[in-house]
């Protein structure tokens, strides 16, 4: 990038949050996924300097990839085009948290678990959990559409979104929606902006609706000797009008590497587990949990355990949460897929992938969040090992298309990124392509936005 | 200490998830991503595969570290950042030298208790409160000679150092249960000497005799945690030999970062020893043990209670509860006086931010971050702060001076020992 250029851009946001050091450039390369080569990282504090940055970027065609907290797991974040890196960590107030209108505003920088904790003080709840949001950041959750277990019975970020503001390539704001819960006028451009991944436009305000938050809740842990029995389940759980808040699943894979690793006393003979959770008013959740609980027993669940406390549902959630960290720190590399289906083709998805995997010589266990279908297949890598990631390739390509044809998609939650955008075309048809090209064209069309992301 | 090989695979382990961000303090107070602990981590691993560069920018990476390994806890992969930063201040170290101060610190006035307490004898007169800002004081004593005490003032030096107060042995009190080494670390000896005379006193107290060797120095944390392993090695040697020519049970500290530095610390640099240098290091360092951890081990022989009702809060020093996983421990001896009640903070294990000299070096970064511990205290209600590491005293004191909070921040032994 041309001197006078980044002299241009530090004017607007002067010296400190301009940065150009080959080391500031490779700290900012990367998120969770890949690395790219950035030339030049700026962070913004307001819309009026995104605003500036995009003009000149936009003017000269230089590449801007923004950026929240970095963890993308597609990299969707990661600067391939070179350019700008906008990162968007420091414009991180609360602006508004409304009892009232029960919604809040916040800038794109704000951490998703404090805002969490924001609205959870006040009584007040917002659903979205992905399993980062300890560190990621809304702008982030809104750009990718984010999800997480609390899914199933509460949607995902798109449903809780009421109105953006959005800088737009030319540099021009622009604003979506309005503080009311009803709203029909005109496009939706929010949720045209949400799941985006950055390539419309700079998301820098965004409004929230909030719900109350729920008295209580209960979690109980379960096992089946089948996945097909576990899969029967769930529909008899939702076939009784109850709607979990969770419903997390766990192949036999999963629990029998696990339980190798931590010794954590989880039932190795079982084909799945399934850990669920119901929240509400006290009376309502006691009486689900006791529903749930007579269910399996009825069924011939191989154990059934509640947990009626804080501590008792996170000994319950153990498994699952430790689980993770315990194979992540087993394998050289591990790669988590998203790949969702309707719920009625769990069993098949769970025998398919484990086929796949087999004829492939690689290791998977699967997760997933059952209510909805989210299944997580994590592959446990050796890179090492000879021809191993064409055959990871190979496997994944083969797992989407599965998805698919069953009335599936390539990503649940994690998004395409440069990951999953050479499979875009196994579900998104030509006109599908021209029509999401139209909408890059019409509002990006000297393409700095996010370039060699979607279309 | 660590090799390249220990902290490359330590920096290869790292996925770039990212978790360790939601609890960098230093990220959380500068907002750069550079300078948050995957950055670090992400940079270093770059320095170790000859991607970037010993630079500038770099030094600022390996500098702006508060050590507090806070981001280790939440690591998904388990990634130990502290092995890949020491690496990289010594390989800053070999590559390019100390800067001159901290060289004349580390060489002459680390090794030497008599050429410290000499210097700080001069310099005393000098040394008043309200020198630069007003107020506030320093840690790690000998830095104050290596020119870093940038925007923050000098700490009182104590008319008497703790030497001339506290004889080579204290009788104990009562039916002897033991005898051990006491090592008093320059804050210690030199500013707070009543925080030494209490652990001593408990300790004394609790029936033990207390052996008090003239000859140990400095921990050596500063020239270890800067990466000057040679002079480290030296001082690790002199302290080993102070207290090896005596019959001990254990060696007590009452500093945190004097505890994590003989622990841990000299353990890594034996492995740089051999022979009968290698065994004796080890055998000191083995015999280290924390104030607290050492009577609850030990349990109590007497009870204690406050002459009138009091609320207080504890806070844990990083090289406590992560370096020596001691946290239980301080509890329990807190829990066993009468009339106390302890309140805990929302996280009381999150950093001071005082972190040695870290808060000479980035005064504007440490004092942000010691703001919020001191709103954390406060929001308790409590109007004490209970800790076992000085260096976490003297900033909490700092900072809650600066911020008119009323707050008293105390060592553990003063108050042990206090209410007897």
């Amino acid at each position: 990038m041309k001197r006078s250029l980044i002299k241009e851009f530090r004017k607007i946001v002067g010296e400190k949050r301009c940065l150009w050091t080959p080391e500031d450039l490779y700290a900012y390369s990367h998120d969770c996924y890949a690395r790219g080569n950035p030339e030049l990282v700026l962070i913004v504090k307001s819309s009026e300097e995104v605003s500036s940055i995009l003009r000149i970027a936009n003017r000269e065609g230089i590449p801007v990839t923004p950026r929240g907290a970095g963890t993308s797991l597609c990299g969707a974040t990661t600067p391939i085009r070179g350019g700008i890196v906008l990162a968007t960590n420091q414009m991180n107030r609360i602006l508004e948290v409304s009892h009232e209108d029960r919604l809040a505003v916040v800038e794109p920088g704000v951490v998703t678990l404090r805002l969490h904790q924001a609205v959870e003080s006040v009584g007040l709840f917002y659903p979205p959990d992905p399993a980062s949001s300890a560190m990621s950041l809304i702008g982030g959750n809104v750009a990718t559409n984010a999800g997480g277990p609390r899914c199933l019975k509460y949607g995902v970020t798109r449903d809780y979104l009421m109105a953006l503001e959005v800088v737009l390539a030319d540099g021009e704001i622009l604003r979506t929606g309005s503080r009311a819960v009803k709203d029909v006028t005109g496009y939706d451009l929010t949720r045209l902006m949400c799941g985006s991944e950055g390539t419309l436009g700079v998301i820098t305000r965004i409004t929230v609706r909030l719900i109350p938050k729920p008295e209580c809740k209960k979690t109980i842990l379960t096992s089946f000797k089948t996945v097909e029995e576990a899969s029967q389940m769930v529909s008899m759980i939702i076939g009784a009008g109850i709607l979990p808040t969770t419903l997390e699943f766990m192949d036999h894979a999963y629990i029998r590497t696990v339980e190798d690793l931590m010794h954590l006393g989880l039932p190795v003979e079982a084909g799945a587990m399934l850990l669920i959770e119901v929240d509400g008013f006290r009376e309502a959740v006691e009486r689900q949990a006791k529903m749930i609980e007579s269910f399996c027993r009825e069924r011939g669940a191989l154990g059934v355990q509640v947990g009626m406390t804080q501590e008792e549902s996170d000994q319950l959630w153990a498994g699952r949460r430790m689980g993770t960290v315990a194979l992540m720190r087993s394998a050289k590399l591990m790669i988590s897929h998203d790949a969702t289906v309707p719920a009625s083709k769990i069993p098949d998805m769970v025998a398919h992938t484990h086929r796949i995997a087999r004829e492939a010589d690689l290791k998977v266990v699967i997760i997933g969040h059952a209510g909805d279908g989210n299944m997580h297949p994590i592959f446990l890598l050796d890179p090492s090992r000879e021809g191993e990631m064409d055959r990871f390739r190979k496997a994944s390509e083969e797992l989407f298309q599965f998805t698919v044809r069953c009335g599936g998609t390539l990503s649940g939650e994690h998004g395409i990124g440069i990951e999953k955008n050479p499979f875009l075309r196994l579900q998104v048809d030509e006109v599908g392509v021209r029509t999401m090209k139209a909408i890059k064209a019409a509002l990006d069309p000297k393409g700095i936005l996010n370039p060699g992301k979607f279309v | 200490m660590f090799t390249r090989e220990e902290a490359l695979a330590e920096a290869i382990k790292c996925s770039g998830c990212g978790f360790c961000l939601s609890v960098c303090p230093v990220y959380e107070a500068v907002g750069i991503e550079t300078l948050s602990s995957r950055g670090r981590v992400d940079t270093l691993r770059g320095v170790l595969l000859g991607q970037l560069e010993l630079s500038e920018r770099m030094m600022q990476i390996l500098d702006t570290c508060l050590l507090c390994r806070a981001c280790e806890e939440v690591c998904p992969p388990g990634v130990k950042l502290h092995r890949v930063l020491m690496e990289g201040r010594a390989k800053a170290v070999r590559q390019r030298g100390l800067p001159w101060a901290k060289r004349l610190a580390f060489r002459r006035l680390l090794k030497d208790r008599r050429y410290l307490s000499r210097a700080l004898g001069y310099l005393r007169p000098l040394l008043k409160e309200d020198r630069g800002i007003p107020g506030s004081k320093i840690r790690h004593l000998p830095s104050l000679f290596s020119g870093l005490a940038g925007g923050r003032g000098l700490p009182p030096i104590a008319s008497r150092p703790l030497r001339a107060r506290v004889g080579p042995v204290t009788a104990p009190v009562g039916n002897p249960r033991g005898r051990v080494g006491f090592f008093s670390g320059c804050y210690m000896e030199f500013v707070e000497t009543g925080m030494g005379d209490a652990t001593v006193g408990v300790l004394s107290q609790e029936g033990f005799e207390v052996f008090y060797p003239r000859e140990q120095t400095c921990c050596g944390a500063p020239a270890l945690y800067s990466g000057d392993v040679e002079d480290a090695l030296e001082i690790a040697l002199k302290n080993a030999r102070a207290f090896l020519s005596q019959k001990l049970d254990s060696v007590i500290v009452g500093c945190a970062t004097c505890f994590d530095c003989l622990k841990k610390g000299y353990s890594s640099l034996s492995s740089f020893l051999q022979g009968e240098e290698k065994e004796m290091l080890e055998e000191f360092s083995s015999m280290v043990e924390e104030s607290s951890s050492f009577l609850v081990k030990k349990g109590l022989s007497r009870r204690r209670r406050l002459s009138s009702p009091n609320l207080v809060t504890y806070h844990d020093p990083c090289h406590l509860s992560r370096g020596g996983a001691i946290a239980r421990e301080p509890r329990e001896l807190l829990a066993s006086i009468e009339g106390l009640e302890l309140k805990e903070m929302s996280q009381p294990r999150r950093c001071c931010g005082g972190g040695g000299s870290f808060g000479l070096a980035h005064p504007e970064i440490s004092i942000e971050i010691g703001r919020w511990k001191v709103q954390d205290i406060q929001a308790t209600g409590a109007k004490i702060a209970v800790t076992s590491c000085p260096g976490c005293i003297l900033q909490i004191q700092e900072v809650a001076r600066r911020e008119g909070a009323e707050i008293k921040a105390v060592h553990l032994m003063e108050l042990l020992h206090g209410a007897l």
